[in-house]
């Protein structure tokens, strides 16, 4: 520990090799799946000028690093500095830089042997500073964002698990190389980092093409059957809020809310005429039609990703009496993610949308209240119970 | 430079290992999976107009298979060869604007001017919903012009020769070929070919498919191409 003794240029050297390279860091952020989160990878650097006893210098190099990274990175729609956003990130790395020290500063008060004190000074500051940013960052985004989150929750639990992790690992790299004289090496541990933006960069890939190519086989539904724009929407949004009133996972509810977006995508390969139709359909009219529900899961099929979809897509209009098609499956043997879909499309299929173009030919819209008194009318027969009641209170609840 | 302590040297191994399995599954595991899911999910896209369609069905795969193998005959780079791959997939998206009953119900001899223009809107179609999607809209371009003719449209305005995008120009003449080899066999439609060549196909690139069909160690049999996707 150099902390008290007079300052070297060997101790001035190291603190500038270390404060380059917390500043080079934070030019390199991660943009995490959930979009909006966005960290870097300083905080190792910062926490080897920590061990050397220059835990003012890490604060002034992370303010330093955040201010001109931001100015760098951070624009607005207009291509100009966001300096609002630059300041809010001063802030939480000030706030968090602040609560760390102030941390450190106790730990040195209370940890009564020396070597206890050497050994953790850092543990300590690195933890406060990760936990006390994340929780910053988290009460911020909850204030601004409403509802819809709740979702990230154990997803950010184990990103933040995993960032400890991460820094721990590094940090321990960057003290030991420290304490061993080895600063040529300090840089190397920008390859671990940089990986880990690939990683993560690739992983975003992956969730966009799932997500892009639910876009794409709406996008090719909505062609064929123009009417089904509003009511896909409508039907997904439902869907998952019926699929976590149920007590479904978070997960699975947004998966019921995919499936429910593609349910009828097997309506591309239907002739559009005998759907549009007004009046009553003939029995092979009936048959063709009622192939849908297979056609959209040999369409999703196609995809591993959409394997678990495809299976209740194929379900969403079997009844648990037993006269659905196509398997003419009985109640137990329904998918409860069908059940849901079945529900909430009849549903919007009742009620339909407010605008005129989104109605479907053959049918004047009910009202609300009647919508839901025909389902219930219809619970047990045609629809699961259990699921005609969560649906009716979500929609209620929504209404209100 | 002392020598490592014990715990010193077990840190630098457990971050060297850790960093090295790091590096081998974001620069081998993660890229494999990333063009899989994406291969996969464009093959979704086709079965679709497939399914709407059944007497498209099959023409995919090969028109996949026969462009890669003009592409790289011709020398497209590994990404031009991904953007051709993947527009050969989306080529024909456009198609679920086009009635049900115009494709299913009459043959092409029987249509009038209206569902003729109606048909050959599908390109533009497709582009135009391509455009839509931020992954998938740089191949917009090759789709918008995988119809059209090398010596340029009647209306003048149009693109024509080489300012049509090679990969365009590829899948113009593959797509041709596959529906033509389906209708009237290999023979036949390598001879229409040729006498298009110069007009709606790029002569040079006429002449490389017909050496790519010819060649020893070219494209399987015609049969082949059929069979890769038989209906459940």
């Amino acid at each position: 520990m150099a902390a008290s003794g007079p300052v070297s240029t060997e101790h001035r050297i190291l603190i500038g090799i270390l404060a380059t390279l917390a500043i080079l860091a934070e030019f390199i952020p991660i943009d995490l799946p959930r979009r909006g989160f966005r960290i870097t990878l300083s905080l190792p650097f910062l926490v080897g000028m920590v061990h050397i006893g220059s835990s003012h210098w890490a604060l002034a190099a992370s303010g330093v690093g955040a201010l001109l990274a931001g100015m760098a990175l951070i624009r607005t729609d207009q291509n100009r500095i966001a300096w609002r956003r630059i300041l809010l990130h001063l802030a939480l790395a000030a706030g968090a830089g602040s609560v760390a020290t102030l941390a450190l500063a106790g730990c040195r008060a209370v940890l009564p042997v020396e070597w206890l004190r050497s050994h953790f000074e850092e543990v300590v500051f690195a933890s406060v500073f990760v936990l006390s940013h994340v929780g910053l960052v988290l009460s911020l985004g909850r204030q601004h964002e409403v509802g819809q989150r709740e979702d990230s929750t154990p997803r950010s639990l184990i990103g933040v698990v995993g960032l400890l992790a991460l820094y721990s690992l590094t940090s321990l790299g960057v003290l030991v190389l420290i304490d061993h004289g080895i600063w040529w090496a300090l840089p190397l541990l920008f390859v671990p980092l940089l990986t880990i933006r690939q990683a993560v960069h690739l992983n975003n890939q992956l969730e966009e093409t799932y997500t892009e190519s639910v876009i794409t086989l709406t996008l090719m539904l909505q062609r064929t059957h123009p009417y089904s724009h509003g009511h896909l929407g409508r039907v997904a949004r439902l869907a998952e809020r019926t699929a976590l009133r149920l007590g479904l996972s978070t997960q699975r509810a947004a998966q019921i809310r995919h499936a429910a977006l593609l349910h009828d995508i097997g309506k591309i390969a239907i002739d559009e005429e005998i759907l549009d139709k007004p009046g009553k359909l003939t029995e092979s009219e009936m048959d063709h039609v009622r192939l849908h529900p297979e056609l959209g899961a040999q369409i999703l099929r196609q995809n591993p990703e959409f394997a678990g979809l495809a299976e209740w897509i194929r379900h969403h209009h079997e009844r648990p009496d037993g006269t659905g098609y196509p398997g003419r499956l009985r109640d137990v043997e329904i998918p409860l993610e069908s059940k849901i879909i079945a529900v909430t499309d009849a549903f919007d299929a009742m009620v339909g949308g407010a605008l005129p173009h989104e109605r479907r030919t053959y049918r004047e819209p009910m009202s609300q209240e009647e919508g839901l008194r025909e389902l219930k009318r219809c619970a047990g027969t045609q629809f699961d119970p259990r699921v005609v009641e969560a649906f009716t209170a979500t929609v209620l609840e929504a209404g209100a | 430079m002392t020598i490592l302590s014990p715990y010193a040297a077990s840190v630098v191994i457990l971050l060297t290992l850790g960093t090295a399995a790091l590096v081998f599954y974001v620069r081998i595991v993660l890229p494999r999976q990333v063009i899989e899911r994406f291969q996969n999910s464009m093959a979704g896209l086709g079965t679709a107009v497939e399914l709407r369609f059944p007497s498209h069905h099959g023409l995919t795969v090969r028109v996949v298979r026969l462009s890669a193998a003009l592409g790289e005959a011709v020398g497209l780079s590994p990404r031009q060869l991904r953007d051709l791959e993947t527009a050969a997939q989306l080529r024909d998206i456009g198609l679920c604007a086009v009635p049900y009953r115009l494709l299913n119900a009459n043959a092409p001899s029987e249509w009038t001017e209206a569902d003729h223009a109606t048909y050959w809107r599908h390109p533009e179609v497709s582009a135009a919903m391509l455009e839509m999607i931020p992954s998938l809209c740089h191949v917009a371009g090759i789709v918008r012009a995988h119809h059209a003719p090398f010596e340029g449209a009647e209306s003048g305005l149009s693109t024509r020769g080489e300012e049509i995008p090679i990969e365009a120009r590829i899948l113009c003449i593959i797509t041709e070929y596959v529906w033509l080899e389906r209708s009237m066999g290999h023979l036949l439609a390598v001879d229409k070919l040729r006498e298009l060549s110069g007009t709606r196909f790029d002569p040079r690139l006429v002449q490389d498919f017909i050496e790519v069909l010819t060649s020893p160690h070219g494209v399987e049999p015609v049969s082949s191409a059929v069979t890769v996707a038989q209906p459940r």
